[in-house]
């Protein structure tokens, strides 16, 4: 999320026709590929900041899902964010980015090392590191959706008692297909099938209950 | 910067990626199309928002090692001894993560295998069943991470603990009705 300057907050005629050339610059920016942004930042010129807060915008929910998957952890996946995002802006602003074109493979190749770091230290990242670069913290953390979990809970009780197994030994308890294949004696492609198919319905009934809600 | 997307993700590798269940090559061609792709992450995003979730629910059935390792990550929790036959009807605070019970009594220095049912006090129905579980043999008791989302469950629930002792079965009851002091707000 971008913070709106705090001017455009205030009301009156003038201020409506600013958050209106705000919304409209703000959707330009969000309109350019990533090169583009990356150029506006390496030129540190006065569209800099907006670019900036454009990259981390777009690349932080992206970096927090290969972060869950990863370190199954949702303030490492955080700090993760954090961290990537810093390196990334550090780098764009020094114009290291080789290829701007490809700034999705930077931005994975520092996932990637950043993950293996986590992982040999079994620690939580340090996302401020002293030469890291100024930015609004606000523009790093991904927007989440959150969910009720008694409302989850609520439909996963109305599971078939195996999907239910299923579901909460893989995601609950972090077992394998085939562990869990072993546990329930069938198969691990069977417990695949279960698994999908009991996170699709999960997903169908708590868009239900979230729209009855609305 | 939005595009349409040639190769959406499906739902079901979606799932798989999220478990951990992708071969490695696979998994790495999904993440370099992740990375780019904002309408794919949006698609994960979705399904993580239900898979994440799961991280935050304990088991019903813990032993003494998984009661501290959640107590190190700061979950508030309060203790409810009771003893077999007993019923005693709880309050579940708001401010509270666990309302552990602690199903005394029990000799479990022989035991073979522990397995619990729960049930519907008024019906009999059985809502979940664990059975041969890891217990603290010298503890005598078995502990229950009740939480707060039980309050989906009806009210008054009987737990019935079967220790199985060189072949000898032997069952002790516990009632207890539950309020959830948060669970108009549910």
């Amino acid at each position: 999320m971008i913070a709106l300057p705090f001017t455009l907050l205030l009301g009156g005629a003038s201020a409506a026709s600013s958050r209106t050339a705000w919304y409209r610059r703000r959707s330009m920016i969000a309109s350019l590929p990533d090169s583009d942004l990356v150029g506006r930042i390496a030129a540190r010129d006065s569209g800099a900041a907006e670019a900036e807060a454009e990259l981390c915008r777009r690349f932080a929910p992206r970096i927090r899902l290969y972060g869950l998957r990863h370190l199954r952890d949702e303030d490492r996946a955080r700090d993760l964010v954090q961290g990537v995002l810093l390196t990334v802006i550090e780098a764009a602003r020094a114009g290291r980015i080789e290829d701007p074109a490809r700034s999705d493979r930077f931005v994975l190749g520092t996932c990637r090392n950043l993950c293996a770091r986590v992982r040999e230290s079994a620690a939580r990242l340090q996302p401020m590191e002293p030469h890291a670069p100024e930015l609004d913290t606000a523009i790093l953390e991904p927007d989440v959706e959150r969910l009720d979990v008694t409302a989850l809970f609520g439909c996963l009780m109305q599971l078939e008692e195996r999907s239910r197994h299923v579901v909460t030994l893989s995601f609950r308890d972090g077992h394998s297909a085939d562990e869990i294949a072993a546990l329930l004696e069938t198969t691990a492609g069977n417990v695949r099938v279960l698994r999908h198919r009991a996170v699709a319905q999960l997903r169908r009934c708590i868009d239900s209950k979230q729209e009855r809600s609305q | 910067m939005t595009q349409s997307c040639t190769r959406p993700l499906s739902f079901d590798s979606g799932v798989a990626y999220l478990a951990g269940d992708l071969a490695p090559e696979v998994e790495t061609d999904l993440e370099e199309h992740l990375l780019g792709c904002g309408g794919c992450t949006e698609a994960l995003a979705r399904i993580s928002a239900i898979t994440e979730s799961f991280r935050s629910m304990h088991p019903p059935v813990i032993n003494a090692s998984r009661l501290a390792s959640i107590r190190s990550r700061g979950a508030r929790i309060k203790d409810n001894p009771l003893q077999p036959g007993e019923r005693k009807p709880v309050t579940f605070p708001r401010d509270v993560d666990i309302l552990l019970h602690r199903l005394g009594g029990l000799d479990l220095r022989a035991a073979d295998r522990v397995d619990i049912d729960v049930c519907v006090e008024e019906t009999g129905d059985v809502l979940y069943t664990e059975q041969n579980f890891a217990f603290d043999r010298d503890s005598g008791e078995v502990l229950i991470a009740c939480q707060q989302h039980f309050s989906v469950l009806p009210p008054n629930i009987v737990i019935e603990v079967r220790v199985t002792d060189h072949g000898v079965e032997r069952s002790s009851k516990y009632a207890i009705p539950h309020r959830f002091e948060g669970a108009g707000a549910q």
